[in-house]
């Protein structure tokens, strides 16, 4: 039986608190105040239900009801859902089951204000499960604030950019036992809650000995990539077995009390499995289903921000022992320069080989669930397929960036090819095309069946394994392959990297640098033309030349020839793909040589490969070309600095000679970047 | 340094006796000159070359260094009994036996292969007789004998022309060998060439020489500025104009991006018009495509000369 509360206050919101609402049915009705009463119609029925409130009972001493405003509060849970409006007559639908205290607000001429509820009058069911029914319900943080509240059982079973749950995968270490705390059995749960989803199964009333009340994880394979635990007073209780999908919950546990689960991801998205997980809360008799409730919840995606992001820390191996050709030059450059609040991090030279190819062992990224307090990400990195014999940065990972909120991921594969690399993985910042948007960039891979630059028959392409682990992540894809496999480590960034474009007027806030054979020769062709073929190129190194010595070796012209020519097939592939334009590009002065392997030609960066620099926010550390000087001034040094400087960067040129570009790779291939998230949250989108 | 001096050594050792007068000279170079042939094999020490991006050996940045003892090179090719140079000490300690041997062998391949191209550039007298012996002997490797193919590109001779377009007209011949004639045959810039070229493709029916033959009109079809070499260039972008615009089987052997991008090495005006006129023609979409993109990489290639 539904009790009538009626309170009153003068010049105030009103709300139901305790010192305001008086808690028998005692009337008192002061002096100017209305005095509320309202109808509806019908008082019990199935969602979506549509009651229909009539207010016209209501009296004042001052006003006639046509002076009187109303507002409504449908549900009783003390927040208003209306403004004061003048009609007497509104309707509401409920969505959601439960019994529900409707409450009218009035307030009269004089600005006194009264109001009245209806305690437990509604009545709405699930269809087929009329009041006095057993309900099951199941809620997860399906409004993404951090907690589990009515609200969430709205559009619990489906993913919008406003409703459906999160998780994300497990795989830091937060107990910095130097073990993944998704794979680690020794993992201690507490330390990660915040980590892990909620999941709410109310308690059910009315169950009898003849009810079964269990929980359904689907898909099948969802059972191999999650974890269940129950929320103690004290502790967390793994729910061990998932293996046939489903839980029975014991109806003394769930006919006393609420209970508290939480789901930790173990892997997330991949190829197997797209990362979301339906949850299905079941009260059965026999085999009939009595009530049942759904939700969703899906794992977060591994973003990998562009080049345009914040950076956060940079990975570089500062190379000190002689006989391993030395970067002190480099290093120090670097690290006098860095923009604050970057982190140089050292990668220990002993530790790993004087493997110093740091861009190659990882790609650098993050996860995101929704928190109480804003969106909650931590670092999570690609280990790629790279084999070094565990000589290597295979482990620095797993030994050293693995850390509590900073995890891994190796989706492994069967192909071993530097094309698996990250200096294949190339991140397009955030775009539009004409057909689809790219709030989180685009990934861009290198490989193909091109051939080498001769013309010889040739295919190589990045692990597929590695490759559709990329795509299954879905927000930065599908990926995009371009032609890389002419070159001899078969890297994208010996082609063209992005950049920012800090200039305000900018229609784009980033840029292709890209590689041209034909700039850095025609730089060369036009020296020679003022008698200048003496000037030296690479002076003072082993390889020293001069610019006659280039310009007379045809063979070394028809390769850049072919380079210029495969280069701007890329470059009109992304023009195409990206929509981007001739403004959108900047082309930077590098020649390539071939290197033989096998009876194949395969191309390498002639002099350092200048696009393949390192993007600290506003700072552009560069390979310095050391291409000819005349007047003291390099020619395509000035090249560079005439194209980039506008951009709004400082620049700096950093000797990679010996100990990055004669070993095949240089400044970007030598380093790797944490950086700050994207602006946006992927569920937003 | 140990490796070359090791490996002189070895040979020295290993053909006291010998008659070849070749050995014979490499021993008394290797007396005078240790320093500078160390310098050519450094990229083949497996420290070194190991530590690089791509750990395969290589020693093509050393070639030049190495013109001065060509003959002795020669004789180094046909005496590599004692080849790998390296000891397994020398090799890191993780690697198994197993891939020290794998990287021996290809120490050996990188070397043979610096040599033939090293045997090219020289000029040498018995450069040409060299090369055309290990294209000829079946029992090579297919690397190395298609690796000769291709270096006889530096011995710019008629008789060298004439050997090349054997082999590229021979069907029974590899094809790997075929596609580096091809390839060597587009840096003589003769007539000839481009007549060959010309029925070929339309004549032959294998992808792979169709891939090598593309690539290879657009060389025959450019000129370096500083170089001699007839201007084949209008010519070889009309042909592969012609060859784009007419649906032959062959055009379905390359793929549409490696045909478009050879365009961009040879942009003429006739071709763009001709092109152009094509675009209004009835094409399918797929063709629309190739045109506009072949169009594209001629005014990339046209932009980059006028802005000089």
């Amino acid at each position: 039986m539904a009790s009538l509360l009626i309170g009153f206050a003068a010049c105030s919101d009103g709300a139901p608190d305790d010192d305001k609402a008086p808690n028998d049915t005692n009337v008192i009705v002061p002096n100017q105040s209305p005095l509320p009463a309202f109808n509806f119609s019908p008082a019990t029925g199935a969602i979506p239900l549509q009651v229909f409130f009539d207010a016209s009972e209501t009296t004042d001493d001052a006003d006639d009801l046509d002076n009187l405003l109303f507002r409504w509060d449908f549900d009783g849970d003390g927040v208003w859902d209306t403004e004061y409006g003048p009609n007497v007559n509104v309707d509401h639908t409920y969505i959601l089951s439960g019994e529900f205290s409707p409450r009218l607000g009035v307030l009269d001429s004089e600005e006194a204000v009264a109001w009245t509820a209806q305690e437990g009058a509604i009545s709405a069911y699930i269809d087929g499960l009329p009041p006095g029914s057993l309900i099951a319900d199941l809620r997860v943080d399906t409004n993404r604030n951090g907690a589990i509240d009515d609200a969430d059982d709205i559009n619990e079973n489906v993913f919008t950019s406003t409703s459906g749950a999160v998780y994300m995968p497990n795989l830091d270490d937060d107990d910095n036992n130097g073990e993944r705390d998704g794979i680690d059995n020794q993992a201690n749960p507490l330390l990660e809650i915040d980590e892990f989803s909620q999941i709410h199964l109310a308690q059910i009333q009315g169950l009898s000995p003849e009810h079964q009340v269990s929980l359904e994880i689907s898909p099948q394979k969802a059972a191999d990539r999650v974890r269940l635990y129950q929320l103690q007073s004290q502790s967390l209780e793994l729910i061990s077995d998932l293996s046939n999908n489903t839980i029975l919950i014991p109806n003394e546990i769930i006919g006393e009390e609420s209970l508290e689960l939480l789901l930790e991801g173990l892997v997330g998205r991949s190829q197997f499995f797209n990362g979301e997980i339906s949850l299905r809360l079941i009260i059965k008799e026999g085999y009939d289903i009595l009530s049942q409730d759904h939700a969703i919840i899906k794992a977060s995606p591994v973003f990998f921000p562009d080049n345009t992001q914040k950076g956060k820390r940079l990975y570089i191996m500062q190379i000190t022992e002689p006989s391993a050709s030395t970067n002190f030059a480099f290093y120090n450059k670097v690290q006098n320069n860095l923009p604050y609040p970057i982190e140089l991090y050292d990668v220990d030279e002993y530790d790993y080989g004087w493997d110093r190819w740091t861009q190659d062992s990882m790609q650098t990224g993050y996860v995101e669930s929704p928190g109480a307090s804003g969106p909650i990400r931590y670092g999570f990195h690609l280990q790629v397929k790279r084999d070094t014999g565990n000589a290597g940065l295979e482990a620095l990972l797993p030994t050293e960036v693995l850390a509590p909120d900073t995890g891994f991921i190796y989706p492994g594969g069967d192909y071993e090819t530097s094309l698996n690399y990250g200096g294949n993985l190339e991140i397009v910042p955030p775009h539009s095309t004409a057909n689809a948007a790219y709030p989180f960039g685009r990934i861009v891979v290198g490989g193909g069946d091109g051939g080498t630059l001769e013309g010889t028959t040739y295919e190589d392409h990045m692990d597929t394994n590695q490759r559709n682990w990329l795509d299954a992540q879905d927000v930065q894809g599908p990926s995009i392959e371009l032609s890389s496999e002419w070159l001899a480590v078969g890297h994208l960034d010996e082609i063209f990297l992005f950049i920012p474009d800090y200039r305000p007027q900018s229609a784009r806030p980033w840029k292709v640098i890209i590689a041209s054979p034909t700039l850095a020769w025609n730089g060369l062709t036009d020296l020679y033309s003022q008698n200048l073929g003496h000037a030296k190129v690479f002076e003072g190194r082993q390889e020293q030349t001069t610019v006659s010595h280039i310009l007379t070796d045809a063979e070394l012209f028809y390769y850049n020839q072919a380079a210029q020519a495969r280069i701007d097939s890329i470059r009109i592939q992304l023009e195409e793909t990206l929509g981007l334009d001739d403004e959108d590009f900047i082309e930077l002065p590098v020649l390539y040589e071939p290197l033989w392997y096998g009876g194949y030609d395969f191309a390498l960066a002639y002099n350092p490969g200048v696009q393949n620099l390192i993007v600290a926010d506003d700072v552009l550390f560069i390979p310095d070309p050391e291409g000819p000087r005349v007047g003291g001034v390099g020619l395509w040094k000035a090249q560079i600095e005439s194209r980039l400087e506008t951009l709004g960067f400082e620049i700096h040129f950093v000797d990679v000679f010996e100990p990055y570009h004669v070993m095949m790779g240089e400044a970007h291939c030598g380093s790797n970047f944490e950086r700050e998230g994207f602006a946006s949250s992927w569920w937003e989108q | 340094m140990i490796l070359n001096k090791a490996l002189l050594l070895t040979l020295t050792l290993a053909s006291p006796n010998t008659e070849n007068p070749i050995a014979h000279t490499h021993v008394t170079v290797a007396n005078e000159t240790p320093a500078a042939l160390s310098a050519i094999f450094q990229g083949l020490q497996p420290e070194f070359y190991l530590r690089m991006r791509r750990p395969e050996p290589n020693i093509d940045r050393e070639l030049d260094k190495g013109l001065p003892y060509v003959t002795q090179f020669m004789g180094i090719y046909n005496n590599l009994e004692a080849y790998p140079f390296a000891s397994n000490a020398e090799y890191p300690p993780h690697l198994s036996a197993k891939t020290i041997a794998h990287l021996q062998i290809q120490e050996r391949i990188a070397l043979q292969s610096g040599i033939i191209r090293l045997v090219a550039q020289s000029q040498h007298p018995a450069a040409f007789d060299f090369l055309r012996d290990i294209i000829s002997n079946d029992d090579e490797k297919m690397a190395l004998r298609s690796t000769a193919t291709r270096a006889l590109a530096n011995i710019q001779h008629e008789n060298t022309q004439a050997y090349l377009q054997a082999l590229l007209a021979n069907p029974a011949e590899e094809l790997r060998v075929r596609s580096a004639a091809l390839q060597a045959l587009a840096y003589f810039k003769t007539p000839e060439v481009l007549e060959q070229f010309k029925t070929l493709i339309w004549s032959n029916n294998t992808p792979e020489l169709t891939r090598a033959l593309v690539p290879a009109l657009a060389t025959l079809g450019t000129q370096q500025p500083l170089a001699r070499g007839a201007d084949l260039q209008e010519k070889v972008s009309a042909l592969l104009a012609e060859f784009l615009l007419s649906s032959h089987d062959n055009t379905r052997h390359i793929q549409p991006n490696l045909l478009v991008q050879a365009f961009g090495r040879v942009p003429h005006p006739n071709t763009i018009k001709i092109l152009k006129e094509a675009l209004k023609s009835n094409q399918t979409q797929a063709q629309k495509q190739r045109i506009r993109s072949a169009l594209r990489h001629m005014e990339l290639a046209q932009k980059r000369t006028q802005t000089r």
